[in-house]
C-alpha cells in the first residue's frame, strides 16, 4: 500500500460520504445521514494515513520534508483541514449543512489533485526558500483558514437556497473561525519571509491576495458585528471571500511573484 | 462633523472595502510600472483607516467600560425570558432540594452570582467573561502598533544590496530606493561561497560563509543559507543571489584537425591571437549565460573567409567539436571565482510589527473563543415533590454556542440522580 493508493481510495469514500449526506437531506431520511458520518471519519483516516506515508516516502527517497511543498500535496492537505474543521464546528454547532458542505469540498479537492494535469503527485525535492521550520506553521494555518472560508461558502450558497435563520449565524462562526487562521497564516508568512528575504512584506501578488482576502472578510465581520448586518448580505459577501480564497490560492500562479513554488 | 465621520463603521467597511480593490489593481498592473501600494493616496487611505480605528475604538470605549464597571450581573428577568437561549424543564424533586445543589452546580463555572429567594420562588443570577469584551480594543490596538512599526521602519530603515566575490570584502553598499552608497562602518568578506544541486539539478542550497570585520579583524564568522540570515549590530545579511565573477583569462586548447596537434594557450579576454599552423585568429571575448547550454565562454574565429562564432560551455568543453572547422578549441582550466549577492536591510520597526502581530493574536483568541456569559435560573414550586425550572442564557457572541449550552445544562439538571 502506498500513499497515491489511500488517497486515490479516499477520494471515492468523500464523494460517497457526500452523495449518502445530500441524500438523507433530500428525503429526510436518519440512515442515510449516519452511514456519510460514519464514511466522513473513513475519509479522514484515509487522508491522514496517506498525509503520513507520504511523508515517510519523501524520507525513503533521500529528500525528507512534511508534505507541503507543492500544488498536489497541498490539495490533499486541504481536504485534510477541510474535515479537521468539519468536526470543530459540528462538535458546537451540530448542523447538517456542514457536513454535506465539508465532504463535497474535500472530494472536489483530492479529484482535482488527482486529475488536473497541470499538477504533478511526484515527490519532489524543497527548493532552498522552502527549507524552514516555518514551513509547517504557515501552510497549516492557511489551509485551516482556506477550509473553514469553503464551508462557510457551502453554507451560504445552502442558505440562499434555504433561508434558514440558523445557517446565518452558522456562516458568521465559520467565517470568524476562518478568519483568526488566516491571520495568523499571514503572520507565520510575514515573520517567515523577514527571516528568508529580510522583509515582512514585499506586496508579492500572493500576499497582497491574501491581504484582500483578509480585508473583505473583516468587513463581513464588521458589516455584521457593528452594523447588524444579517442574511443574504452577509451570505454574498461570504461568497465574494471565497472568491478571493480561490485566487489567493490559485489565481495568483498566473502572476509573476515569490510564490512560484505553490505551482 | 470630520469626527463623526471617522467614527462611522460604515466608513470602516467602505475603507476596508476600497483598500482591497486598489490592492487588486495592484497585482494585474505589471511590476516594476507603478508602484500603487507606495503611492500617496494608498498611504492616504491607510492614514484614514488609522484615524477610523482610533475614532470608533474611542466612541465605544466608553459604553463598554460602563458595562465592565457594573459590580453585580443584570438582574432584568425580562431580557432572560426573552433569550433564544431558554429551556423550561419539570423536576420530580422539592425546590429546596433543588436550590442547593444549582447553586453549588452555577457557581462552578460562572463568578459574581446573585439569588434572589422567596418561598415559591429562587432565581439565580450569573456571569462571566465580562473583560472579554475588551477584546476588539486589543484587536485594534494591535492593529495601531503594526501600522506604527511599519512607519517607522520605513523612516528609520533602509534595504540594499551588494555583491561580494569570494575572497573579497565591502565596506558599503547600495541602497534600493535611493540608489545611493551607504557605509555599513564595518566590514563584511565573502570567504567562500557555495551552490549544491539535486540530481534533478534543481537548486538545494546557497550558502556563503560570511565575516564580519571591524579594523580588518574578524569579530563574528557565519554561514548565511536562504533562510538563515546574519545579524549584526541590527543588520540583516540575506542569502539573495548569487553568480560568476566575468573571468579575464582562460586556458584553451586548440585542436588542429589537419595534423591532429593541440596547442594550450593561455588567452585574455578581448586580445586577439594568432592561432597556431596559421589557420587565423582567435579573440575571447568572455563568459555568458546561454538558455541552451548554460555559463559559457565566447569568442570569434577570423579567417580571410570571414568570421565565425564560438562557444564554449562549461559542462561541454568539447562542444565546439561540432562547429565542423579547421580548428575545434576547447576549455582546460580557467579561474572560477563565484560572487554572492546579499541583500541588506536595517528595519528597526520589526519589533513593533511582531508586538502587533503578538497581541493580534491573542485578541483574536479571548474575541472569537470567549464571550461575556449571562446565565439565570428560576426555579418555580410546583407541588411539594416538583418544580419548574427555567435555564436561559444571554451571551454578546456564539448565540448557537450559548443555545447548545442550555441545553446541555437543563437536560443535565432534568437526568441527574438527586438521591445519590
Amino acid at each position: 500500500m502506498n500513499s497515491s493508493m489511500i488517497l486515490s481510495i479516499t477520494t471515492f469514500i468523500y464523494a460517497f460520504s457526500g452523495i449518502f449526506l445530500v441524500s438523507s437531506w433530500i428525503f429526510k431520511k436518519s440512515l442515510p445521514d449516519t452511514i456519510g458520518k460514519w464514511l466522513i471519519y473513513a475519509g479522514f483516516s484515509g487522508s491522514s494515513l496517506g498525509i503520513i506515508l507520504r511523508w515517510l516516502e519523501s524520507y525513503k527517497a533521500g529528500i525528507g520534508h512534511a508534505p507541503l511543498s507543492n500544488m498536489y500535496e497541498s490539495l490533499i492537505f486541504f481536504a485534510w483541514a477541510v474535515i479537521l474543521i468539519y468536526f470543530f464546528i459540528n462538535y458546537k454547532y451540530k448542523n447538517q449543512m456542514i457536513g454535506i458542505s465539508s465532504s463535497l469540498f474535500a472530494f472536489l479537492a483530492m479529484a482535482y489533485a488527482a486529475m488536473s494535469p497541470n499538477i504533478n503527485d511526484r515527490i519532489q525535492p524543497l527548493v532552498p526558500a522552502l527549507k524552514s521550520n516555518w514551513l509547517i506553521a504557515h501552510v497549516v494555518t492557511c489551509f485551516l483558514g482556506y477550509a473553514a472560508f469553503s464551508i462557510a461558502f457551502g453554507i451560504s450558497l445552502l442558505y440562499l437556497v434555504k433561508l434558514k435563520k440558523e445557517l446565518d449565524e452558522l456562516i458568521y462562526e465559520t467565517v470568524a473561525f476562518g478568519f483568526i487562521f488566516l491571520s495568523i497564516g499571514i503572520i507565520t508568512g510575514a515573520v517567515w519571509a523577514n527571516s528568508a528575504w529580510g522583509s515582512y512584506w514585499s506586496w508579492d501578488p500572493k500576499e497582497t491576495w491574501s491581504l484582500v482576502t483578509w480585508l473583505i472578510y473583516a468587513a463581513l465581520l464588521h458589516a455584521r458585528v457593528t452594523r447588524g448586518w444579517q442574511g443574504k448580505r452577509i451570505a454574498y459577501l461570504s461568497i465574494i471571500g471565497f472568491i478571493a480564497v480561490l485566487f489567493t490560492y490559485f489565481g495568483v500562479n498566473y502572476l509573476q511573484g515569490l510564490h512560484s513554488y505553490g505551482k | 462633523m470630520l469626527w463623526n465621520f471617522f467614527a462611522s463603521v460604515k466608513l470602516t467597511i467602505a475603507l476596508l472595502l476600497i483598500i482591497a480593490v486598489i490592492s487588486i489593481i495592484g497585482t494585474l498592473i505589471p511590476m516594476g510600472s507603478f508602484d500603487i501600494y507606495h503611492s500617496f493616496g494608498f498611504q492616504i487611505l491607510i492614514l484614514m483607516l488609522g484615524i477610523n480605528i482610533v475614532i470608533c475604538s474611542m466612541e465605544r470605549f466608553s459604553q463598554t467600560l460602563k458595562i465592565i464597571s457594573i459590580k453585580t450581573p443584570s438582574t432584568n428577568i425580562s431580557r432572560f425570558y426573552n433569550s433564544e437561549a431558554k429551556e423550561t424543564i419539570t423536576i420530580e424533586e422539592p425546590i429546596e432540594k433543588l436550590k442547593r445543589f444549582i447553586a453549588r452546580e452555577v457557581e462552578k463555572g460562572f463568578k459574581n452570582n446573585v439569588t434572589d429567594d422567596t418561598n415559591d420562588k429562587f432565581l439565580i443570577f450569573a456571569e462571566k467573561g465580562r473583560l472579554t469584551r475588551m477584546s476588539v480594543y486589543i484587536i485594534h490596538i494591535s492593529i495601531l502598533i503594526l501600522l506604527l512599526g511599519s512607519l517607522v521602519g520605513s523612516i528609520l530603515g533602509f534595504t540594499g544590496y551588494v555583491n561580494i566575490p569570494e575572497g573579497s570584502e565591502v565596506r558599503n553598499i547600495d541602497l534600493n530606493k535611493s540608489g545611493h552608497v551607504y557605509n555599513l562602518g564595518f566590514a563584511v568578506k565573502c570567504d567562500d561561497f557555495d551552490v549544491s544541486f539535486y540530481d534533478s539539478g534543481t537548486p538545494k542550497e546557497y550558502l556563503s560563509k560570511l565575516t564580519i570585520l571591524i579594523d580588518n579583524k574578524p569579530v563574528l564568522k557565519q554561514d548565511i543559507v536562504v533562510n538563515k540570515p546574519l545579524r549584526y549590530k541590527g543588520i540583516s545579511f540575506y542569502q539573495s543571489s548569487y553568480g560568476l565573477i566575468p573571468p579575464k583569462e582562460a586556458l584553451l586548447n586548440f585542436n588542429s584537425k589537419e595534423t591532429g596537434m593541440s596547442y594550450k594557450i593561455n588567452v585574455k579576454v578581448d586580445e586577439e591571437i594568432d592561432i597556431p599552423e596559421k589557420k587565423g585568429k582567435f579573440k575571447l571575448g568572455g563568459l555568458s549565460h546561454y538558455e541552451e547550454v548554460g555559463e559559457a565562454f565566447f569568442g570569434t574565429y577570423s579567417t580571410e573567409k570571414g568570421k565565425e562564432e564560438v562557444v564554449i560551455p562549461l559542462k561541454f568543453p568539447t562542444f565546439d567539436k561540432m562547429r565542423g572547422g579547421d580548428f575545434f578549441i576547447s576549455l582546460l582550466d580557467f579561474n572560477k571565482t563565484y560572487y554572492t549577492g546579499l541583500q541588506v536591510v536595517y528595519d528597526p520597526g520589526v519589533s513593533l510589527v511582531y508586538a502587533g502581530f503578538i497581541i493580534m493574536i491573542i485578541g483574536f483568541f479571548i474575541n472569537f473563543f470567549m464571550s461575556h456569559q449571562s446565565l439565570c435560573i428560576e426555579i418555580t414550586k410546583i407541588d411539594e415533590k416538583t418544580s419548574s425550572v427555567m435555564v436561559s442564557g444571554i451571551a454578546n457572541k456564539n448565540k448557537i454556542g450559548m443555545q447548545n449550552k442550555v441545553k446541555e445544562l437543563s437536560l443535565y439538571l432534568k437526568e441527574k440522580n438527586y438521591n445519590e
